[in-house]
């Protein structure tokens, strides 16, 4: 008998219930005045516009040379070479003659991104990587070795005059060797010393900003299958008649020169940008005055339109993350990576973004409304958009930070048409029980 | 041997038990359900206890009945129960494990004076309901469910003592700390549309409200003999207050509201008949009454509230000690309750009729007793009240008597 009700208990304890259904609903007082409202917010005076920098990665320590115009920002490529003690065991003195060198040859090493078939005439932009950018290059000597610190900015006086030969040639593959004059070398080798060089994309060459590898090029899975020895930097190759193998003089420093960078816009009427490479972020400040006191946050959407007519550039996360509004000043400002990193808590993001092709974004924002509105923070608090960043792990994909690849997305200002300006969707519901009567008291 | 089994048993019970205690719709609203916490030899014989008096076999329902014990008694009882539950949306089956009452009696003079402890569960309401709903927002059309849940229990912690001032008459009195809960959860859990990986786009709402109650009553007793085989019992507490700490929350909300007020408990009454008959029978009745009329504290209960009154009756045949009398020796009881609601539910009252019936097991030496009860309960009515339950629940108690000094 005690065993048998001991079963019974038993049986009874083992969670034999029907799941919870209609039965009996109707029945109790307490009530969710629950209706899902819509709130559209628009931006604040508070937008934005930040320049971040990396003091540890400079423009000349960067893994990418770029070349040509996009989006009003135009590079060309710095190189020095050092004349001096070029002669060793393999490669005497006695082998650089006019009469023993076939060629000589500029060689760059072009990031597979940038791409490496034949031009497609109806890729007029460049930007995608589907078709190749036509380049015809430039290599002129510079009056002097150029400084590494002084990039961004205009490129250095030179004396002029083409060092190409064939300068008009179309060169295809993603390792274009650019013939230069023999003689023009071994003048350089005679006088010796450090000389620096300009290369740049000659009148006729297709717009777009075209990637090279630089001297500081680590990430390899950037490039197409290179030839067995080659140095991806901007190298001058010597092919001997005497010898087999070439002879190769890699630079001893290298840059983009990025001596026009478009502006980012203060003015967010109009549109704004969100750019890698040089970055720079745009700031998000919406007014939240429209929302009641109390309101629980069901969802909350921030919608921006990118204009993919005009965004270049190749796939990047971009996170949306939240920022004091007492660490910048408006329009705009200029904050080191670390400062932004150790400011920002990360809110949301989505991976593999083509500038050129996902034009609505939509982030889901819920957790930070709700904690704006719940006033957890002291001080306000707006939203910056920046790409995948160290302090946005879930969002950093690869090993590829930020700098590696100039791209730019060009979004719709608050002046474009409701649907495509940027907004928070909010919907949010209310207790009137929370709200009512005067017994409410915050913990 | 004894203490073993009632260690298993406790440990069992208590592992098994939960925070619930009714499991009907019907106490969805309002004070809740009004449990049956007597122990399982009163349950089987339709729960009358108020005219008990047995040394070797206390009954708690009326303290004043304990002043003849002779040892240390420790009862508890926990009860399994199944619930099927029927209203217009169709019928669904609960079950549970509960353990509505603890008690300890301590006798100080033997015979004429003990004091008592304990724990008792009076008020319990747990149910939950779920309904299929849609929202409209934005372009969304947002499929979920309204889901609800109500839990919580009002209890009380007796203090008391017995009395004997001469044969044929006690006296009780006991302090009791009312305490208890009640949790109303309210969630509106938005489901769709949701992301590739089944994470809901729309945030759920949840909305508790939870109430805490604490207080104080008294209550009053007397068992009175003035025949052989006749015994009158009888019970007062007076109103008393409750003073109800209410947290409201939205979840995800960083304000709350707290406010506090108090509820108004009306006196109860209780008084009880126990008639000894032929041979090893004996019967009796009890009877209840709470006018809830009077209670006062939360108006929109106020417009339902009833006179709660509980009559049970039954019978039972004691043990005997017959050699090789089998099965013949076990006691045997049959009984019925029927007690009237303190809400009405659906406009109209709400009706619990229970049937019962029972037997015990005593221990070696008279040092206790194992009861069982098995119990039907019909509660409410489906055209009345719109919902109606039918519970079957065993009852187990465990009764223990010890010479601890």
């Amino acid at each position: 008998m005690i065993l048998l009700g001991l079963v019974w208990l038993g049986a009874v304890a083992g969670c034999t219930s029907d799941d919870p259904s209609a039965v009996g609903s109707g029945l109790h007082d307490l009530g969710f005045d629950l209706v899902l409202q819509p709130l559209n917010t628009d931006q604040d005076a508070g937008f934005a516009a930040l320049t971040i920098e990396d003091p540890d990665i400079p423009v000349s320590r960067q893994e990418v040379l770029y070349l040509g115009e996009q989006g009003g920002t135009s590079s060309s490529i710095l190189v020095n070479f050092d004349f001096d003690d070029i002669f060793n065991e393999d490669f005497p003195e006695s082998l650089f003659t006019a009469q023993n060198i076939k060629s000589v040859k500029l060689s760059l090493t072009k990031l597979s991104f940038y791409g490496t078939a034949v031009v497609d005439s109806s890729d007029t932009t460049g930007a995608t990587g589907s078709g190749v950018t036509t380049i015809y290059y430039s290599f002129q000597l510079l009056d002097a070795p150029f400084d590494s610190t002084a990039f961004p900015g205009p490129v250095p006086p030179g004396p002029g005059g083409e060092l190409v030969k064939g300068p008009l040639d179309v060169l295809y593959g993603n390792e274009p060797l650019i013939p230069l004059y023999p003689e023009d070398f071994l003048d350089w080798i005679a006088e010796g010393g450090t000389r620096g060089f300009l290369i740049s994309a000659a009148a006729g060459s297709d717009p777009g900003l075209v990637g090279f590898a630089s001297r500081d090029l680590d990430s390899y899975n950037e490039l197409d299958d290179v030839a067995v020895g080659t140095v991806v930097a901007p190298n001058l190759v010597v092919d001997f008649e005497s010898e087999e193998i070439n002879f190769l003089l890699p630079p001893v420093a290298d840059t983009s020169t990025f001596d026009a960078v478009a502006p980012a816009p203060t003015d967010p009427t109009d549109g704004f940008i969100l750019r890698t490479g040089l970055r720079s972020y745009p700031v998000l400040r919406f007014d939240f005055g429209g929302l009641p006191t109390n309101a629980y946050i069901n969802r909350a959407v921030l919608t921006v339109t990118n204009d993919t007519t005009t965004s270049f550039g190749n796939f990047h996360s971009l996170v949306v993350s939240e920022l004091p509004v007492d660490l910048y000043t408006v329009p705009s400002d200029t904050l080191t990576l670390a400062e932004l990193a150790d400011n920002t808590y990360v809110v949301t993001g989505q991976t593999s973004l083509d500038p050129a092709f996902n034009r609505l974004l939509r982030f889901d924002v819920t957790q930070a409304v709700q904690r704006m509105a719940n006033h957890v923070y002291e001080g306000e608090r707006a939203l910056v958009l920046t790409a995948g960043e160290d302090f946005a792990p879930l969002y950093d994909q690869g090993s590829l930070d930020p700098e590696f690849y100039f791209s730019q997305f060009d979004f719709l200002g608050f002046g474009a048409p409701d649907s495509l300006r940027p907004h928070l969707e909010i919907t949010y519901s209310l207790s009137d029980s929370l709200l009512a009567g005067d017994g409410g008291e915050g913990e | 041997m004894m203490k073993r089994s009632i260690l298993i048993l406790s440990v069992l019970s208590l592992a098994w038990s939960g925070t619930a205690g009714a499991q009907t719709p019907l106490a969805l609203g309002n004070i809740g359900q009004r449990l049956d916490n007597e122990d399982a030899r009163m349950i089987g014989r339709g729960g009358w206890g108020m005219a008990v008096d047995d040394s070797t076999h206390p009954g708690f329902k009326n303290l004043a009945s304990l002043y003849a014990i002779r040892k240390v008694a420790l009862n508890f009882s926990v009860f399994g129960d199944n619930a099927v539950s029927e209203d217009d949306h169709g019928e669904r089956t609960t079950d549970q494990v509960f353990t509505p009452d603890i008690r300890v009696a301590l006798p100080v003079i033997k015979g004429r004076l003990a004091v008592t402890a304990g724990f008792v569960v009076d008020r319990s309401t747990q149910y939950d309901t779920s309904v299929d709903s849609t929202w409209q927002v934005w372009e969304d059309e947002i499929n979920g469910q309204v889901q609800f849940l109500r839990d919580g229990s009002m209890f009380r912690v007796p203090l008391g003592a017995a009395f004997a001032p001469w044969r044929g008459l006690s006296l009780s009195a006991a302090v009791n700390m009312q305490r208890g809960t009640l949790r109303e959860s309210l969630y509106d859990v938005l489901r769709d549309p949701a992301s590739l990986v089944g994470i809901p786009l729309y945030q759920t709402n949840l909305l508790v409200q939870e109430d805490t109650y604490s207080g104080t009553s008294a209550t009053f007793g007397a068992l009175f003999s003035p025949l052989k085989g006749v015994r009158f019992g009888g019970a007062y507490t007076p109103a008393f207050d409750l003073d109800v700490a209410r947290k409201l929350e939205v979840g995800g909300v960083a304000q709350r509201r707290n406010t506090a007020f108090t509820l108004s408990m009306p006196a109860e009454i209780r008084a009880g008949l126990a008639v000894t008959l032929k041979g090893r029978w004996r019967m009796g009745a009890d009877y209840q009454y709470q006018d809830f009329k009077d209670f006062r504290g939360n108006e929109a209960w106020a417009a339902d509230m009833e006179t709660e009154h509980t009559l049970s009756l039954g019978l039972e045949r004691h043990r005997a000690h017959e050699r090789h009398g089998g099965m013949g020796n076990l006691p045997l009881r049959l009984g019925v309750r029927m007690r009237t609601w303190a809400y009405k539910v659906g406009g109209a009252p709400v009706d619990e009729t229970t049937f019962s019936a029972g037997t015990g097991f005593p221990f070696h030496g008279d040092l206790g007793q194992l009861d069982v009860a098995l119990s039907y309960s019909m509660v409410g009515d489906l055209e009345d009240n719109g919902m109606q339950s039918r519970i079957v629940r065993l009852t187990i108690s465990v009764t223990g008597l010890e010479r601890w000094w």
